[in-house]
C-alpha cells in the first residue's frame, strides 16, 4: 500500500509537469525541451524568495507567478517563431535549456538543494497502517484538485473551449474568431506555471541537483505521448501509470526498473504512435 | 539537392583530406584527442543524418547504437576477453540488428511520432546499461587499452590515422550509398512517400534497410570512441547526446552530404574552445543554437550557398547585358 | 476486355459514408471521365483504387484478380499509377531526377545500394527519352520547386506514366491552369497510347468531352449515372445535379 501511494504521488507530480507540456504540444505542436529546466529552477527561486524572510506561501504564489510570466515572454519573443518547425524547436528550446541549466549552475555550483517542505507537512501520519510522509499525501490531494480543476477550466469555461477549439484545428479556431496568438502565450505561462508549481514541491521531496531536470523532462515527453499529443486525460492517466511503474519497478525489479518503463512504452507507441487519447493527423 | 561531383569539389576534399593526415604532425598530443574524438562523433553524426537528413526520419535514440557499440569493446575486452576482430563483429552486428529492429518497430511513424518512439526505444537501452550489474551503472567500465589493437595503431597518432582512414571509408560509401538507387529512394521518400509507394517502391524496406546501416556505422563509432579514451559510461546512451548530434546535423545542414560534419566541428569546436575560456561554455553554446535557428534555418550549408548565390548575382550584374538576362536561382 | 471492376465498394470515414455500394468497370483502352461536384467522393475513389484508402467492403479487381487488400506499392508494380489533384512530386530535385527516379522504379536494380544510379546506362537512356518526348530537355535541371504551375501538371503526369502503366489515373490533371495551358495538356494526354487505360476526375467539361468516351457521374458517393459521355450528359438526373454547380465553372 505504501509502494502504491509513493507511485501515485510521484505520478501525480508529473502530472502538474507534464500537463502543461502536453496542452502546448497538443495546441501549439510545439516542444519544449526546457520544460525541465523551467521546473528546476523554479524550486531554486522558490528558496531564493523564502530566504528573504517571506512566508513560505507568499513565496510560492510569488515565484509561480513570476515563472508564469517569465514562460509568456519566452514564447512571445522567441519560440512562437519556430511553432511549425519541429527541428528548430528542438535546438532552440536545447539551447534555452542550456542557459538556463548554466545559471543553475553558475549560481549554485552543481550542490543538490532541498527545497523546504510546506508548513504543516513536515513529518508523516498513519494511514492504512504505516507512516506516510504528509508531504506525498498532500500531494495527491493537490495533485487530484489541480486535474479537476483543470478539466473544469477547459471544458467548463469559454478559455477553456478556445482551447479546445485550437488544439483541435488551429486554422478553424483562428478563423472563427480565437485570439490563437495570445492563447498560445497565456497556455505557455500558464504550463511553465504549473511545472514551477511542481518543482517547488517536487524538489521539496526529492531534493534537487543537476541531472533532475533532463529526468524530470524525458519522464514529462514520454507522459505527454504516451497520453496522446493534446490530451489532458491521457497526461492525467500515463502519469498515474508512469508513478506506479516506476515505484512498483524500483521494488521489484531494481534492475531493470527503467528498461521495465521505456520498453511496453517504446513497444505500445510502435503500434499506436498516437498514444492513449491523442490523434494523428491533425495539423 | 543534386549530389553531383564538380572537380572542384574533388580538389578541395583533396586538399581537405591531406590537411587533415598532416595535422597529428603539428599539433601536440592534447589536441590530436580532441580531434580524433571530433571525428569519432562526425561519424556518428553522419551516420544519424543517413536516416534524419537523407531518409527524413528524425530519431532521438541514436545514442543507443553508439552506446552499444562502445560497450561491445567494454564488455568484450575486460568481462569476455575478445579479440579485436570480435569485438567488431559483435558491435557492428548488433547495431545492424538494433538497427532493423528500429526500422521495423518505426516503420508506421513518422515525424513527432518517430522522434519520441525513438526517444523511448534509446532510453530503454540506456536503462539497462545504467542499472545492469554487468555494466557497472554509473562509473561505467573503465580500464580498455588499446594495447590489444593490431596493426600498431596504439599510440595517439597512429590512432588518429586509424580513425580517419575509417571515417573516409564510412562517407565514401555514404556517398555511393546515396546516389545509388537505394539512396535515391529514400530521398525521394523523404520529399514524398506517398509519390514513392505510388511508383511501386517499398519504402518501409528501404527506410529499415536505413536504420540497419546507420546502426551498424553508429556502432562502430562507439567502438571507436571507447578505444580512444579507454572508458564506456552510460552517458553514450544518453538522450541529450542523441539530441546534441541531432542538434548537429541540423545547424549543419540536414539535407546536404557534407553538412553534419561542418555542424559536428563547428559545436565540438565551440564546446571546447569556449570551456577553455570562459566556464560559461553552456550558455555560450545554447545561445548558439538559439541564434543559428533564428537566423539560418537551414543550417550552414544553407548559408554557403547563400553566400555563393549573391556572388553569383554580383558577377552576373556587372558583367555584360548576354548574362544579365540570366536569371539567378 | 474488363480491366479494372469494382463491385459493390464503400467506405466511411468518421460518421460519414463518403462512398456507398460502387460499381464501376473500364476496359482495356477506354478513356473515362469521372465528374461530380465538390465532395461527390471522386478522390476517394481514387484512393480506393490506388491503394491510398481501403474500402470497408466490396471488391477491386484488377486483371480479374482482387487486389483491394494490395498495398500501394504493389498496385503500382502490377501496372496502376496516378497523379494527384495537388502536384505530388520531389521538390529539391530536378526534373531528370524525378523521371529517372520514376523509371528506375520498375527493374531488379532498384535494390541496389553499392553503384550509383546514374551509372545505369539504360535509365539514362528511357529517361533523356521521355524528357526529349514531352519536351522537358530544356528544363531537366531545374528543381521542381522552380518550376511554373503549368510544368509540374504536366511533369506530375510524365512522372506517373514513365513506368508504361497498363491503367493511369489523372486526378483533374489540369486543376489550376490557364485554357491555353489546359488545351495544349488536353492535346498531349489526347495522344497516349491506346495500351494505355486513363481515368481522369475533371471538373471541366470541355477537358472531359475532349479526353473522354465514357463518363461516370458521382454525387454523395453514390454512382449517379455512367455510359458513353453523350448519353450521360443528356440524362436529367445529371443535369440537375450540375445546375447548381455548373455556374460555379
Amino acid at each position: 500500500m505504501q509502494h502504491f501511494l509513493s507511485g501515485l504521488s510521484f505520478g501525480l507530480l508529473l502530472f502538474l509537469i507534464s500537463s502543461g507540456l502536453t496542452i502546448t504540444f497538443g495546441m501549439m505542436r510545439l516542444l519544449n525541451l526546457s520544460h525541465g529546466a523551467i521546473y528546476t529552477i523554479s524550486a531554486y527561486i522558490g528558496i531564493e524568495f523564502l530566504d528573504t524572510g517571506m512566508p513560505y506561501w507568499v513565496a510560492f504564489v510569488v515565484t509561480v507567478v513570476l515563472v508564469a510570466i517569465a514562460g509568456m515572454a519566452l514564447e512571445r519573443l522567441l519560440l512562437h517563431r519556430f511553432i511549425d518547425s519541429i527541428l528548430a524547436q528542438i535546438v532552440a528550446t536545447v539551447g534555452v535549456g542550456l542557459i538556463i541549466g548554466d545559471l543553475i549552475l553558475a549560481k549554485y555550483r552543481g550542490l543538490p538543494i532541498l527545497p523546504s517542505r510546506p508548513p504543516g507537512m513536515s513529518g508523516a501520519t498513519r494511514i492504512f497502517g504505516s507512516y506516510f510522509p504528509k508531504l506525498r499525501i498532500a500531494l495527491i490531494i493537490v495533485g487530484v484538485v489541480v486535474a479537476l480543476l483543470l478539466w473544469l477550466l477547459l471544458s467548463k469555461t469559454q478559455v477553456g473551449a478556445m482551447v479546445r477549439a485550437a488544439v483541435d484545428d488551429r486554422e478553424i479556431a483562428r478563423s472563427i474568431g480565437v485570439p490563437v496568438p495570445k492563447l498560445f502565450t497565456g497556455v505557455f505561462g500558464f504550463g511553465a506555471g504549473l511545472a514551477a508549481f511542481a518543482g517547488i514541491w517536487g524538489g521539496a521531496f526529492s531534493g534537487l541537483g543537476p541531472g533532475i531536470a533532463d529526468r524530470m523532462l524525458l519522464l514529462a515527453v514520454v507522459i505527454v505521448v504516451l497520453g496522446g499529443l493534446g490530451s489532458l486525460k491521457g497526461a492525467f492517466i500515463a502519469s498515474i501509470l508512469v508513478g506506479l511503474v516506476n515505484q512498483y519497478g524500483i521494488v521489484f525489479f531494481p534492475q531493470f526498473a527503467q528498461f521495465a518503463l521505456y520498453v511496453p512504452v517504446a513497444i505500445f507507441l510502435a503500434f499506436r504512435p498516437q498514444g492513449l487519447f491523442g490523434r494523428i493527423g491533425v495539423s | 539537392m543534386t549530389l553531383s561531383v564538380k572537380p572542384v569539389h574533388l580538389y578541395r576534399a583533396g586538399f581537405a583530406i591531406t590537411c587533415l593526415f598532416l595535422l597529428p604532425y603539428f599539433l601536440s598530443s592534447y589536441y590530436v584527442f580532441v580531434a580524433t574524438r571530433i571525428i569519432i562523433i562526425g561519424i556518428l553524426v553522419m551516420a544519424l543524418n543517413l536516416v534524419f537528413g537523407h531518409a527524413g526520419l528524425p530519431s532521438l535514440g541514436h545514442a543507443a547504437f553508439f552506446g552499444l557499440g562502445g560497450y561491445s569493446v567494454a564488455l568484450g575486452l575486460m568481462e569476455w576477453s575478445w579479440g579485436f576482430g570480435t569485438v567488431i563483429i559483435a558491435a557492428c552486428g548488433t547495431g545492424f540488428l538494433l538497427g532493423t529492429l528500429v526500422g521495423i518497430l518505426t516503420s508506421r511513424t513518422e515525424g513527432i511520432y518517430l522522434l519520441l518512439l525513438t526517444l523511448a526505444v534509446g532510453q530503454g537501452f540506456w536503462a539497462l546499461a545504467f542499472q545492469l550489474n554487468i555494466t557497472r551503472g554509473d562509473n561505467g567500465i573503465a580500464g580498455i587499452s588499446r594495447e590489444s589493437l593490431p596493426f600498431g595503431i596504439s599510440s595517439t597518432n597512429a590512432y588518429y590515422h586509424f580513425v580517419l582512414g575509417i571515417s573516409l571509408v564510412v562517407m565514401f560509401c555514404l556517398w555511393i550509398g546515396l546516389k545509388s538507387p537505394a539512396g535515391r529512394t529514400l530521398i525521394g521518400a523523404r520529399e514524398s512517400k506517398s509519390r514513392m509507394e505510388a511508383l511501386g517502391y517499398r519504402v518501409w524496406v528501404y527506410r529499415t534497410g536505413a536504420f540497419a546501416i546507420s546502426g551498424l556505422i553508429s556502432a562502430l563509432a562507439g567502438v571507436l570512441l571507447v578505444y580512444l579514451q579507454g572508458i564506456a559510461s552510460p552517458e553514450m546512451l544518453s538522450w541529450t547526446l542523441s539530441a546534441e548530434i541531432l542538434v548537429m546535423a541540423i545547424i549543419g545542414g540536414a539535407e546536404t552530404f557534407i553538412g553534419p560534419v561542418l555542424g559536428t566541428l563547428v559545436v565540438v569546436v565551440l564546446e571546447e574552445f569556449v570551456s577553455s575560456v570562459t566556464e560559461r561554455w553552456m550558455t555560450v553554446l545554447g545561445l548558439v543554437f538559439i541564434c543559428t535557428m533564428i537566423v539560418l534555418p537551414t543550417g550552414l550549408t544553407g548559408l554557403i550557398s547563400r553566400i555563393k548565390q549573391a556572388r553569383l548575382r554580383t558577377t552576373s550584374d556587372t558583367s555584360s547585358g548576354l548574362v544579365a538576362n540570366r536569371i539567378p536561382d | 476486355m474488363s480491366l479494372l471492376q469494382i463491385e459493390s465498394a464503400s467506405i466511411s470515414f468518421g460518421g460519414v459514408q463518403a462512398l456507398s455500394d460502387i460499381w464501376f468497370s473500364v476496359n482495356e483502352g477506354e478513356r473515362r471521365a469521372i465528374v461530380g461536384p465538390n465532395g461527390a467522393g471522386k478522390s476517394t475513389l481514387f484512393n480506393v483504387i490506388g491503394g491510398q484508402l481501403r474500402p470497408s467492403s466490396g471488391k477491386i479487381l484488377f486483371r480479374d484478380r482482387n487486389i483491394a487488400t494490395l498495398p500501394v506499392y504493389a498496385r503500382a508494380q502490377a501496372g496502376l499509377a496516378r497523379t494527384w489533384q495537388i502536384t505530388n512530386l520531389f521538390d529539391p530535385l530536378s526534373v531528370y531526377e524525378c523521371i529517372q527516379i520514376a523509371i528506375a522504379s520498375k527493374g531488379t536494380h532498384r535494390r541496389v545500394f553499392w553503384r550509383s544510379l546514374d551509372s545505369y546506362t539504360g535509365i539514362r537512356a528511357a529517361t533523356e527519352a521521355l524528357l526529349t518526348e514531352w519536351e522537358l530537355w530544356e528544363i531537366r535541371d531545374k528543381p521542381v520547386q522552380d518550376l511554373a504551375y503549368g510544368q509540374q501538371r504536366l511533369l506530375e503526369i510524365v512522372v506517373a506514366l514513365s513506368g508504361n502503366p497498363v491503367l493511369l489515373l489523372m486526378d483533374e490533371p489540369t486543376a489550376g491552369l490557364s485554357p491555353t495551358e489546359a488545351e495544349r495538356l488536353t492535346d498531349l494526354i489526347r495522344q497516349l497510347p491506346n495500351t494505355m487505360t486513363l481515368i481522369i476526375i475533371e471538373h471541366d467539361m470541355a477537358v472531359a468531352y475532349a479526353l473522354a468516351q465514357t463518363m461516370t457521374v458521382l454525387s454523395l458517393g453514390r454512382v449517379l449515372a455512367q455510359g458513353p459521355i453523350d448519353e450521360v450528359r443528356a440524362n436529367p438526373e445529371v443535369v440537375e445535379v450540375y445546375l447548381g454547380s455548373d455556374s460555379d465553372n
